[in-house]
């Protein structure tokens, strides 16, 4: 160790590989912490499933209950849902006649008001809500229903 | 004359000798200590490695992610009055890997917030949220004859 910091006799082609070698090190170390970063950081995807589960859950809600949607407290009370909790976490809910994107007129029932977004389709950033979209019959009216959710689980320290 | 020259040969040959396995050292010597610094550099990087492969070997944060969804959606699909029980075997394993001895701790609930925490390491926890205006109450863990289980009882909450 000693001569290869005193080495004068012009012998450094030697020890001139360590520099490749540590830049061969810093290359598998650099791909070992990217492979396991995208293998176990990410974690779990919940917001389609949420989405989803909302959806389907809403659905039976009305297909199974009348409600007036003149009033939203009504709606989340007999639906047994968190009116907080999903405004909140910025869960999108939007029931309209007809198809909610091209329709002109006033939604039937709205949580959040960024329901366009789910209208974008696959949209890869971690903050944009993954939706779910229900067309169905309700009292004799076609109706869609939108529902996006782009909670994911927090990591506190 | 002749035995002379003869011990002065054979005293030569020795010194070439000598010198030659001198030299002989020196190059095993210089080998290693070329290659020491090769050495000491591979068993850092393994090390650092093997250290960070095994931080991560029990997934601690995908874990704490899976139960604490998985207790959100059984709180979203029970009823007021339900008792809910959870096999939670993985749970209190990975916990007492990760050095938390009492199991008893490792599910919080905020029912203010509505949220579930779980934690399966020291000083950090993952929190998902249930949407149903339920409270929860008695959250305990329990080591049954099937293993651990976690058991809480759906309350009706207020609407915060």
């Amino acid at each position: 160790m000693i001569c290869f910091f005193k080495n004068r006799r012009g012998q450094l082609g030697d020890q001139i590989s360590v520099i490749y070698f540590i830049v061969l090190f810093v290359i598998i170390g650099l791909g070992l912490f990217w492979g396991t970063y995208s293998f176990f950081g990410n974690g779990y995807d919940l917001r389609e499933i949420q989405s989803k589960w909302l959806s389907d859950d809403i659905q039976k809600c009305l297909l199974s209950n009348s409600l007036d949607f003149t009033n939203k407290k009504e709606f989340f009370k007999v639906c047994n849902l968190n009116e907080n909790i999903l405004n909140e976490n910025g869960f999108i809910i939007r029931l309209c006649k007809g198809n909610c994107y091209i329709s002109k007129e006033e939604p039937l029932f709205s949580v959040n008001s960024n329901y366009q977004l789910c209208g974008f389709g696959e949209l890869t950033s971690k903050n944009s809500p993954k939706c779910s979209e229900k067309n169905f019959t309700l009292k004799n009216q076609e109706v869609h229903l939108i529902v996006g959710s782009k909670i994911s689980p927090k990591r506190l320290d | 004359m002749m035995e002379i020259k003869s011990i002065n040969n054979k005293m030569k040959f020795s010194k070439i000798s000598n010198i030659h396995s001198r030299r002989m050292d020196k190059k095993g010597e210089s080998y290693l200590e070329t290659n020491l610094i090769y050495i000491i550099l591979f068993i850092i990087f393994m090390i650092t490695g093997m250290a960070f492969l095994y931080k991560y070997q029990n997934n601690v944060y995908f874990w704490e992610q899976y139960y604490s969804y998985t207790i959100a959606k059984s709180v979203n699909n029970a009823q007021v009055g339900d008792r809910v029980e959870l096999i939670f075997n993985k749970a209190v394993e990975l916990a007492r890997k990760e050095g938390i001895a009492d199991y008893k701790n490792i599910v919080s609930v905020d029912n203010v917030k509505k949220e579930i925490g779980v934690s399966l390491q020291k000083g950090k926890k993952t929190v998902y949220p249930f949407l149903r205006n339920y409270n929860i109450d008695n959250v305990i863990v329990e080591e049954e004859i099937k293993g651990y289980v976690l058991k809480f009882s759906v309350i009706s909450g207020g609407v915060k």
